[in-house]
């Protein structure tokens, strides 16, 4: 069986069962406290899996790896925030 | 002219007019060429369960579920918010054909710069 490897990340966050507003307002700060890095998001909200990947694509900041046995995101932080 | 479109339910068995009006328009919508999704929130999460809508049948219109199967049959999409699916305890493996429990940001991301819509 191959191993899958995820991306090192530079820090990690439980959001729980937080969804919505909530979930990416939070998940918005915590990436703008440090741009360029890999924050690895643990979301346990059904809606997580269709909302980081989209909320990724409308801010610029690029998801790395999703992997649902884990509920784990990578997301890139982009480097320009203002 | 391509483009999307939301129709925004807001109601189900507390106002079956409503609930079956939307789905009218948005099979309009779809056949038209409009990639269209029916986003369902407050009282209308309770339409994205198996089951539900069967027993509503406005007289003048088809009955809902039938609307809603052939929404999606052409390609319709189904959002439905997820703090309020939550809030009423509803059963994500219950969910009707092309219904996704989202959250604001999948919304936002389908209604893009410029994308009309109509609430019921």
């Amino acid at each position: 069986m191959e191993q899958v490897s995820f991306p090192q990340a530079d820090d990690e966050w439980n959001a729980g069962h937080l969804g919505c507003g909530p979930l990416v307002l939070d998940l918005r700060k915590k990436l703008k406290a440090m741009p360029g890095g890999v924050l690895r998001v643990i979301a346990l909200d059904i809606s997580a899996p269709h909302d980081i990947p989209a909320w990724c694509r409308l801010t610029r900041n690029e998801l790395l790896a999703h992997d649902p046995a884990t509920q784990s995101f990578w997301i890139r932080s982009r480097a320009d925030w203002s | 002219m391509p483009g999307s479109f939301v129709v925004s339910l807001t109601h189900a068995k507390n106002d079956t007019d409503k609930a079956t009006v939307a789905f009218v328009v948005a099979n309009a919508a779809v056949a038209s060429d409009k990639k269209t999704m029916v986003f369902l929130s407050i009282e209308g999460t309770r339409l994205s369960q198996k089951g539900y809508a069967d027993d509503i049948h406005e007289e003048g219109f088809a009955p809902l579920k039938d609307l809603m199967k052939s929404f999606v049959e052409a390609g319709g999409q189904i959002f439905v918010c997820s703090p309020c699916f939550k809030k009423r305890k509803l059963d994500e493996n219950n969910l009707v054909d092309g219904a996704l429990v989202v959250g604001g940001a999948k919304l936002v991301e389908f209604m893009g710069e410029a994308c009309p819509s109509v609430s019921y």
